[in-house]
């Protein structure tokens, strides 16, 4: 039986784009903490605009998660991103886009910590 | 005796004694016994009564040395040269003191600055030390969970090898 962050991994690190389907449903709906934050960091390492939307502008995952660890990990995640084209890409879009006034608030606070850390 | 001889030669009464001679009875035919000699070789005697005709050689120096320190003439040389040696040592060390004392100063820079940098390399080591002791996975938690993910590389090569609805269903046996 392979280990949980194994597979988290693989799937981030997989070719196959219906992956970021499975870290969807399966992952950030998990009740536990652990496989939320796990796969809310492989959702950002595969950097991808399907990807980082759902951390970004989904309700209550990825940034928007209810657990703080779980956002934190995520925006560190964001942080440390090298080519940060697509996440700013989302950033924007979710900013600009998004009916929910929660998730616009905390896109422009995660814009503002990427300039201010770049 | 050599001296007393040549006194002896020398000797020659003047008239006034020979008169006195002839009075008490004595023979100047008696004094014949004395070598005559001629006035050069005398006069050349009395101006140095050491310098003597040894088989038609001049002897120039005082060739009369006793025979105890002829024997010991060897030890003499040695000492003699041996004090030689030890003036040219002492002259030399002299020189040497007089003359290192910039060679000196410069070894003792040299050592100086030896010890210093070793001491610097000491604290250095020192501070890597204490440095190494730093957790950096605590410091840098991006490092730590990327180090966790190398050592499972070979699994998870494996597993993106197998399709996405394999790997689904394993994530759903592990969550549960």
């Amino acid at each position: 039986m392979a280990k949980l962050e194994n597979i988290i991994e693989a799937l981030y690190l997989h070719e196959d784009p219906s992956a970021v389907a499975v870290l969807e449903e399966v992952g950030t709906n998990c009740e536990a903490e652990k496989v939320r934050k796990l796969t809310a960091r492989a959702l950002v390492k595969r950097n991808t605009y399907d990807s980082l939307k759902l951390v970004i502008s989904s309700r209550g995952k990825g940034v928007n998660d209810l657990n703080s660890e779980v956002a934190m990990a995520t925006i560190d995640e964001i942080i440390g991103i090298t080519d940060k084209t697509q996440i700013m890409n989302v950033i924007n879009d979710t900013i600009n886009s998004n009916p929910d006034n929660d998730i616009r608030e905390n896109a422009m606070s995660i814009r503002t910590l990427i300039e201010m850390s770049a | 005796m050599l001296f007393l001889s040549l006194r002896l030669t020398k000797y020659r009464p003047n008239q006034k004694e020979r008169n006195n001679m002839y009075k008490i009875g004595i023979n100047s035919k008696g004094l014949s016994v004395f070598k005559k000699e001629n006035n050069e070789l005398v006069k050349r005697k009395n101006a140095n009564p050491f310098q003597n005709s040894f088989k038609g050689k001049m002897l120039t120096r005082d060739v009369f040395v006793s025979s105890t320190i002829r024997e010991h003439a060897p030890i003499e040389q040695i000492r003699t040269i041996f004090d030689t040696t030890l003036a040219h040592l002492s002259n030399t060390k002299e020189f040497l003191a007089k003359n290192s004392a910039p060679v000196v100063q410069l070894f003792h820079d040299l050592v100086d600055k030896t010890v210093s940098f070793a001491r610097k390399g000491r604290e250095m080591f020192s501070k890597v030390s204490k440095f190494e002791q730093i957790d950096f996975k605590r410091v840098f938690p991006k490092l730590a969970r990327e180090t966790e993910i190398s050592t499972n590389a070979h699994e998870v090569k494996m597993l993106t090898q197998q399709p996405v609805n394999e790997l689904r269903n394993m994530f759903e046996t592990a969550i549960a």
